[in-house]
């Protein structure tokens, strides 16, 4: 008989009249990766914040090691070993590094009242080495990291509490491809019979779910529908399990040639940030889908702030050549009928406490705006709807406060708020991330509509499979600078972009 | 294998920090110089102005670093003034009239600041109120509650309560002023850099929600750092009513005036908490804006008007300096 570390029985959540999680009964082998699949909103995040204590069952029990376990609080859930990547949550940005590992347990580190730094540091500095971890700058403020240094931050965080269960939830969605191999690897050794640990990872990367995973559960509005060894599931019937409805095997474009119009829409010439970019050059055509892509270190998420014009010190030229246009700050590639979307969109696109209306009409009061520049409420109301059904937003309504939607509608709602507009070209950076399968398929499927009506696209993305499924052409970055430049008619396979990225 | 990295002489932000230092000794000598070298000069009862401006920061200075416990929690409160005033005059009330001497002097304060920051903050807490906001109404209710006591006491006194004999003065005058200044500075310095309590007002401060997440309890840390902020500002206000007597009060948050020079100070030091942590900012900051409007009086730049005009200059230019490389998109 396997031993079981997790074992949940009959566990609800209930928020109102919305049943998060209804009669939950998983049981969770030693050593085992349970994959946790479902659409966004289907209760994934609600069950993880349950076992790591952020919330409390409205109903049900939940045994670890074959005894009752209830935790309290996060610090209770680490007092029983158990620890948590969360999706949203992250560090405390005005804190550095080293505390923000430690946070809310320095305690241990304190004689006679007094902290030791040092030590704190040092033990910092033990965790990353231990697991193998790739390093994060420790000195300066979280807050200057990337995404993906802080979640590797956050990973080492809960690792520093000598976890048995670990729960990863979305972590890599922020990873490039070179840290989700650290990841993968990561994965393996904790699991491995020396060090017995156990995961419950939610992810919304269905290959790397089966690829990962020992067992996967599929969660559909709040109820396990099955729950399986991975190897027993196929693809198509995973995606179909999850979204209760038959979602094609490839959403990604079916043709393999490049097609576009030989008018351009951006030239970039000779484009430097110092310390990002080095002499980036290339051309995007009108109807084209310009695919960007590199590891994590190469300097792609730097493309789009420096198209944007909010680099520091950019030197070089970024022309929008219909309108003959030096794009120079935000302000010229919004009155060229661009849009820039960045990866971080909690942090640098939505405004989380506001409305989903408000969310959706600011960047459009400059269109919305008569001649003697008054709104009238009605217009604005009239685009929020549209963009908010058009891009099939589920919500209360347009009053709903953004920060409460799940991932995949916020995605929604930050794409909805450009693209509602007339454009001629956007720069998206992972437009996909943390988004399920579902919304994803709808986000392709928007891009494929932008393209066919000729408007240009910079799609820089972490994710190899959706670079390669949607551009038309490649641009391969290492070191921050441009490696190559690969068509969708000749060189697009897997081993040869890998061999121009490393 | 980890990489080490390789040490030069300094790091570069030990360097930054030599580079600032250096810039305050050399702004303090063109100060100096520009007064043909009298911030420095001896008065007739034989005293060193440098010591007269040391002096003069105590308060703004131990205000200041109450201020960076306070608002680091997230409670931005503007009662602190009216807290200032009624404190001191309670302490001085006690020490005088009661005859409890340097107990009531010093336990008074004490005691009235932590309870009305903490109304301040139950306020906020219970009624789900911005801070700024709690600390605004209430403002109006310590201003006010000195206001009539003090018009019931002698008309000689204005719209203080009390005046201080001078054996009572001690604790404002130097070197004790200076002395407990050093002494808040270690204690400050320690609790916000070297203690479990820092840490966690940091964190409450920084970003509540994965404070919460991560098991700190929210409303003890922020009792904590409310209390031990009171306390400091409690002890400013005792030099405060030591240094010259008596405290007046004011109504219509006029008492925020009380407090102008300790949030230009903590605006400085937060400008420059990227290269030193607060407490270290708020010390320089204070000698360095003190300096300033002694620089500014010897040059017969009125108080109230011009002074004020460089001073809140002062506090943007610092302000926008320290943003000089954030990288961030505006929503």
């Amino acid at each position: 008989m396997a031993d079981i570390v997790l074992k949940i029985e009959h566990l609800c959540k209930y928020f109102g009249a919305t049943k998060a999680n209804d009669d939950l009964n998983i049981e969770i082998p030693r050593g085992a990766v349970l994959g946790l699949a479902g659409e966004n909103g289907s209760g994934k995040s609600t069950l993880a914040s349950m076992i790591c204590g952020i919330q409390k069952p409205t109903s049900g029990k939940m045994y670890l090691n074959g005894q009752e376990y209830a935790p309290k609080s996060p610090v209770d859930a680490n007092a029983h070993k158990v620890s948590m990547v969360l999706q949203e949550l992250g560090v405390v940005g005005s804190m550095d590094p080293v505390l923000n590992m430690f946070l809310g347990r320095t305690k241990q580190f304190a004689k006679g009242g007094l902290l030791n730094l040092n030590a704190i540091k040092k033990e910092a500095e033990a965790q990353f080495e231990k697991w193998n971890l790739t390093k994060v700058p420790m000195t300066g403020v979280a807050g200057n990291m990337s995404i993906e240094q802080r979640k590797v931050l956050e990973l080492a965080r809960a690792l520093s509490i000598d976890p048995k269960f670990l729960i990863l939830d979305e972590i890599s969605q922020a990873l490039s491809h070179d840290n989700r191999k650290v990841l993968y690897d990561f994965i393996k050794k904790f699991t491995s019979p020396e060090n017995g640990g156990t995961i419950l990872m939610v992810t919304h990367d269905l290959e790397e779910m089966v690829e990962i995973c020992t067992h996967i559960s599929v969660l559909r509005d709040g109820k396990i529908i099955d729950t399986r060894r991975s190897e027993e599931y196929e693809m198509d019937e995973l995606k179909r399990l999850m979204i209760g409805r038959e979602v094609s095997g490839d959403y990604y474009r079916a043709d393999q040639e490049e097609i576009y119009s030989d008018e351009v829409v951006l030239r970039v010439e000779h484009l430097n940030v110092p310390g990002e970019l080095v002499d980036i050059n290339f051309e995007l055509h009108k109807g084209e889908i310009l695919g960007v892509c590199g590891l994590s270190d190469g300097g792609i998420h730097s493309v789009g702030p420096a198209l944007f014009g909010i680099s520091e010190h950019r030197t070089g030229t970024v022309e929008y050549v219909p309108g003959k246009v030096q794009l120079k700050k935000p302000l010229d590639m919004i009155k060229t009928k661009g849009a820039y979307l960045s990866k971080d969109r909690d942090k640098d696109g939505l405004m989380l406490d506001a409305s989903i209306g408000q969310n959706i009409s600011v960047p459009n009061v400059r269109l919305l705006a008569g001649a003697a520049k008054f709104l009238s409420p009605k217009k604005v109301n009239d685009l929020s709807q549209k963009a908010s059904v058009d891009f099939e937003i589920k919500s209360s309504g347009l009053g709903q406060v953004v920060k409460s939607l799940s991932g995949g509608n916020k995605q929604k709602v930050n794409l909805s708020r450009w693209l509602v507009q007339d454009l001629d070209y956007v720069i998206l950076d992972c437009p996909t991330r943390g988004v399920d399968i579902g919304v994803k398929a709808y986000i392709y499927g928007v891009l494929k509509k932008m393209k066919e009506s000729g408007i240009g696209i910079i799609l820089i993305s972490d994710e190899l499979p959706e670079a390669m499924g949607m551009s038309d052409r490649l641009l391969v970055m290492k070191d921050h600078e441009m490696a190559g430049m690969l068509s969708r008619t000749t060189d697009f396979v897997e081993e040869k972009i890998v061999e121009v990225m490393l | 294998m980890a990489k080490t990295a390789k040490k030069g002489l300094f790091s570069s932000m030990t360097a930054v920090r030599l580079l600032l230092l250096l810039v305050f000794i050399v702004a303090i000598v063109v100060m100096d110089a520009i007064t043909g070298w009298k911030m420095f000069s001896f008065s007739e009862r034989g005293l060193n102005n440098g010591i007269y401006i040391l002096r003069q920061c105590v308060f703004p200075v131990c205000v200041a670093w109450g201020m960076t416990f306070i608002f680091g929690s997230g409670l931005v409160d503007l009662s602190i003034g009216a807290q200032v005033a009624l404190g001191a005059n309670v302490g001085a009330i006690l020490a005088v009239q009661a005859g409890w001497g340097y107990v009531g002097l010093i336990i008074a304060p004490l005691v009235v600041i932590v309870a009305c920051e903490l109304a301040v903050v139950l306020c906020s807490e219970v009624f789900k109120i911005p801070g700024w906001i709690a600390g605004l109404g209430c403002g109006l209710i310590f201003e006010a509650i000195l206001a009539i006591w003090s018009a019931s006491a002698s008309k000689s006194l204005g719209s203080s309560v009390i005046n201080l004999p001078k054996e009572l003065k001690v604790l404002g005058t130097w070197p004790w002023n200076v002395i407990i200044m050093l002494v808040m500075f270690v204690i400050v310095y320690i609790l916000q850099n070297r203690t479990t309590i820092g840490v966690e007002l940091k964190a409450i401060g920084g970003d509540p929600a994965v404070a919460s997440a991560v098991g700190i309890n929210r409303r003890k840390a922020l009792i904590v750092a409310i209390v031990i902020g009171a306390l400091c500002v409690a002890v400013g206000s005792i030099c405060y009513i030591s240094y010259g007597g008596k405290v007046e009060g004011s109504t219509g948050l006029a008492s925020l005036t009380t407090i102008f020079k300790a949030l230009a100070i903590v605006m400085l030091a937060q400008s420059l908490n990227s290269f030193v942590s607060e407490p270290v900012g708020v010390l320089f900051a204070g000698i360095f804006i003190m300096a300033l409007v002694d620089f500014m009086t010897k040059l017969k730049i009125e108080a109230g008007t011009l002074q004020e005009v460089v001073l809140g200059a002062i506090v943007v230019i610092c302000g926008v300096l320290s943003r000089i490389g954030y990288k961030g998109v505006a929503k």
